[in-house]
């Protein structure tokens, strides 16, 4: 079976949420400016960045699937070493 | 939010009717929350002014708005629980007066840690509270005490004006500023 359409579809979604969690969380740092409000606001603009950068790829094709899965894998630590010091942050 | 309100009605009845439901309302915030393009709000408070139906008050650096005739059937907002509500309509004070009802007196450094107010934010909104004769800071040193002058007038206050709505965003914020390790 062939998933490349749902990927793509999932990886657009990605974009889509990630951005919008973006939107909000820019909006919540320009209300009360904190470095854990930036902090989250970065995880979620990684988030977006990745379903742009890799659903990009994936849509337009040509390159290297595990080189894709390698860029994933390093968006998500991203993600998760931001999101785990807005965590820790005060 | 609580958006595209003049499809119902139009910007004054809107106006008046959010203002009647959150008196002592800032102006920034009616703005935020209605969507109102400033010159289209400057314009229905101007003449719901000349009305007689809003006064806009300059409150503690904010620009109020509160109804000028009572409320359906109740009685008209009295001064004094005016010039607290300009004051309520901050999230900080709110949650002060909510403590100090709910746990009775405690040390400024206790409520500091419980409403997650930094120390001169706090010493800020106790000194307006205080001279609004609504709580009063006892004792020196250790034995420094913040407790309400009228914890029953306190109570009705908080009951008969109720802030306003969260937000998605004000949820957002509240859920990532509350998270501690």
């Amino acid at each position: 079976m062939d998933y490349s359409a749902w990927t793509n579809a999932a990886f657009a979604g990605v974009a889509v949420f990630g951005l919008l969690l973006t939107v909000i969380a820019v909006l919540a740092v320009r209300r009360v400016p904190s470095p854990r409000m930036a902090l989250v606001a970065a995880g979620f603009g990684l988030i977006a960045a990745q379903g742009i950068v890799v659903g990009g790829s994936l849509f337009l094709g040509g390159a290297d699937l595990s080189f894709l899965l390698f860029l994933s894998a390093l968006f998500e630590a991203a993600v998760l070493v931001v999101l785990f010091l807005a965590t820790v942050a005060r | 939010m609580e958006g595209a309100p003049a499809r119902n009605g139009t910007w004054a009845e809107t106006l008046l009717s959010f203002v009647q439901r959150y008196p002592g309302v800032h102006l920034r915030e009616i703005r935020r929350r209605l969507a109102i393009p400033i010159g289209t709000l400057d314009y229905h408070l101007y003449r719901l002014g000349r009305q007689g139906l809003i006064a806009v008050r300059m409150q503690g650096g904010y620009k109020c708005c509160f109804p000028e005739l009572p409320i359906g059937s109740g009685p008209p907002i009295p001064e004094e629980d005016k010039l607290l509500l300009a004051l309520l309509r901050l999230p900080g004070p709110r949650a002060i007066l909510l403590e100090l009802y709910l746990d009775g007196p405690v040390s400024p450094r206790e409520l500091a840690d419980a409403v997650g107010i930094p120390g001169s934010n706090l010493s800020y909104f106790l000194k307006r509270l205080e001279a609004l004769r609504v709580l009063v800071r006892e004792g020196e040193g250790a034995e420094r005490r913040v407790r309400l002058v009228a914890p029953v007038r306190i109570h009705e206050i908080l009951l008969r004006y109720p802030p306003l709505p969260e937000t998605a965003l004000d949820r957002f914020l509240r859920f990532w500023s509350e998270l501690h390790p």
